[in-house]
């Protein structure tokens, strides 16, 4: 087929209706919600929240995710233009993970070297890991959805961007559950589940969101 | 490679989003060689019929992700953006498979290609008869005959939705149809 050809009949597609474009802060608040609600019917929320909130370490463990989740969903947005270039910018992801290392080395060294397996361990290790990328799953499912309407010249990197908001927005809904709350267990677990979540995204995103 | 005014195309291409289907097809015109130097640049080891397939499909690109243009950023490097990550894809798509999957592209690298001007000619209609029945009803009727989107849907009783899903769906499969044909066609 000539170009040319494929340029008329391309002309003849109305240019001025454009699809309609997804709202991506609309589907991650739908994720959100489907998540808070998964939660809500089949975890629901530790008994004591509202007692222990104000306590700096479970308050941490609840706004760290929730903080590194907006900078990520900002870029996910970003990410829909095909221009858009990332240069140094995702350098500001190490510092979550820098406060969190921070954390971890912090609450490990207020413990005797005998109760450190035991602190890092927890309880709930196993629940933890599968429960987060589970809760993550509808968030990752509508980023993932409205990305697919965007072009982003790296499908990989939108993808795992997508899998880390949701893996971070995940773990703030998980931590409504959760009664782990010395950072030595939270600060490790709901990491590898966030970076389990980031993973799943990226091959996901080199899969759907090809353009 | 030619050369485009960014202010122009970016004017052009905000009085297309507007409706103007006649600038709309001027600006794929112009934008079309210089699409093509980018991709031929991007793939040299491509031949001149490989380098317009992946013309077309960032054309088609260009056309489909036209609302991940923001209206109050330049134009140009989107398109360029578009291009390079199809020319890209075409690359990873070669070295994935088919026979060139044990070639390296840095062997390439100082082979020119050839001038691009070999266009092939292979009539539209015979590429459409080649779609599927419905995606072949639309575009003869919008691409061929030049109906506009209502009256299809009118008369092909679908919605005007379906009709510009359709008429989308039809442009690339015919584009994914070009190498086929040729092939048959020589």
């Amino acid at each position: 087929m000539k170009t040319n050809d494929l340029i008329d009949m391309m002309a003849q597609d109305n240019p001025a209706h454009t699809a309609t474009g997804r709202s991506l802060p609309g589907i991650a608040l739908a994720g959100v919600a489907a998540s808070g609600a998964l939660l809500a019917a089949f975890w629901g929320m530790r008994p004591d929240f509202s007692d222990v909130i104000n306590q700096p370490l479970v308050l941490s463990k609840q706004l760290l995710p929730l903080l590194t989740a907006l900078p990520c969903l900002l870029w996910v947005i970003r990410s829909q233009r095909p221009d858009y270039a990332f240069g140094k910018r995702l350098r500001w992801l190490a510092a979550p993970v820098l406060v969190v290392i921070a954390l971890w080395l912090y609450s490990l060294s207020a413990l005797p070297a005998a109760q450190w397996l035991s602190a890092i361990k927890g309880e709930t290790l196993f629940a933890c890991v599968l429960s987060i990328p589970l809760l993550a799953a509808p968030i990752l499912a509508g980023l993932l959805w409205a990305t697919r309407h965007g072009a982003p010249s790296s499908p990989r990197l939108a993808g795992a961007l997508c899998g880390i908001a949701a893996g971070c927005l995940a773990t703030s809904i998980y931590a409504f559950h959760c009664f782990e709350d010395n950072p030595a267990f939270y600060a490790l677990w709901y990491s590898v589940a966030i970076s389990v979540v980031g993973m799943v995204g990226q091959q996901l995103g080199a899969r759907v969101l090809k353009w | 490679m030619a050369s485009l005014v960014e202010e122009q195309v970016a004017e052009e291409f905000r009085l297309a989003l507007a409706g103007d289907t006649v600038v709309y097809r001027q600006l794929l015109q112009k934008i079309t060689p210089v699409i093509r130097g980018l991709v031929s640049s991007k793939i040299p080891s491509f031949d001149a019929a490989s380098v317009e397939d992946v013309v077309q499909e960032a054309l088609l690109a260009v056309h489909s992700k036209r609302h991940t243009w923001q209206q109050d950023k330049p134009l140009l490097p989107w398109i360029y953006a578009i291009a390079r990550y199809k020319s890209i894809d075409a690359l990873r798509a070669q070295r994935s498979g088919g026979a060139g999957a044990d070639l390296d592209i840095d062997d390439f690298e100082d082979i020119e290609a050839p001038p691009s001007d070999t266009e092939q000619s292979l009539d539209v209609d015979t590429a459409v008869s080649h779609l599927d029945g419905k995606l072949a009803s639309v575009v003869r009727a919008i691409g061929v005959e030049g109906a506009s989107v209502q009256e299809t849907g009118e008369r092909l009783s679908m919605s005007e939705n379906a009709v510009r899903v359709a008429f989308h769906r039809g442009l690339k499969q015919l584009v994914s149809l070009r190498s086929t044909l040729l092939g048959d066609a020589d």
